[in-house]
């Protein structure tokens, strides 16, 4: 798949917070940012279809919505 | 859209040889034809488990969704294997667990592939090249060869033995039908691509 390259300008709180994650999940700034974006659309995608976005505690039985704005 | 071709082998079994064939990251629509005419005219002499499946319908529900990509492989003039992933699932084995991987969501060969298929040409590989095609993704995606999926149980002992996934269980949680779920990790992904099974 062919590519294009952007600059993104962010926070030092959000650098930390993608330098983190980044961290975390063992991925390069790009691919983590490329995973949000695809993480985003689907939950768009599920939302304007009327679905709702739940967490579960799989341990307490406890549900909870996630409000998204 | 720019389509990638990519040179891989399949084993035709008539021949008793290697024979080139081409990957493409994008299923196309002369595959979806071939599917809807070919695929679905072949009379396979046993049940298949995914001869419902709609290749048409999957394809269309996941376009323009980022988190999927699909895959297709030719040979001969004919499509004979067509794959669907999800890049945005997570690992469930310990040491991976969290951690996003390749998930194969729908990975069939065409009927005629199936051992003990004779009167046509018939390919073995298929699968294969299309689990190598998924680890690779999960390379190039940072993934580091990770894959997990679920399977049907005619091809539960592929995924095992064949390509050396780690057999977690029936996963009641993934449908009406539980299935069990597999899952490759990096080191299983190395062994797989260096012993190129």
């Amino acid at each position: 798949m062919a590519k294009r390259t952007m600059t993104l300008n962010l926070t030092e709180a959000e650098m930390q917070v993608l330098n983190e994650l980044c961290s975390k999940k063992g991925l390069s700034k790009t691919a983590l940012m490329r995973q949000a974006l695809r993480l985003y659309q689907a939950v768009e995608t599920r939302l304007d279809r009327g679905d709702k976005l739940l967490f579960e505690n799989e341990e307490t039985n406890e549900k909870s919505e996630l409000m998204v704005l | 859209m720019t389509v990638t071709q990519s040179k891989v082998f399949l084993h035709d079994r008539a021949a008793n040889q290697l024979v080139e064939a081409t990957l493409y990251d994008t299923v196309l629509e002369r595959h979806l034809q071939d599917f809807e005419r070919a695929w679905k005219g072949f009379s396979p002499t046993a049940q298949l488990e995914h001869e419902h499946w709609d290749w048409r319908k999957k394809v269309v529900a996941i376009s323009g969704q980022l988190g999927y990509q699909s895959f297709a492989v030719e040979c001969g003039g004919e499509t004979q294997g067509l794959m669907v992933i999800n890049t945005i699932k997570r690992g469930r084995l310990p040491q991976q667990a969290g951690q996003h991987l390749v998930y194969v969501e729908y990975v069939q060969a065409a009927p005629w592939n199936r051992p003990g298929i004779s009167g046509r040409a018939s390919y073995r590989g298929v699968g294969t090249v299309l689990i190598a095609a998924a680890i690779q993704q999960s390379v190039d995606e940072g993934y580091r060869g990770r894959i997990g999926l679920h399977s049907l149980p005619q091809a539960d002992a592929f995924y095992r033995d064949a390509c050396g996934m780690t057999d977690l269980g029936s996963d009641s949680s993934y449908s009406r039908v539980p299935l069990r779920y597999f899952e490759m990790s990096e080191d299983q992904a190395g062994v797989f691509l260096k012993q190129g099974r």
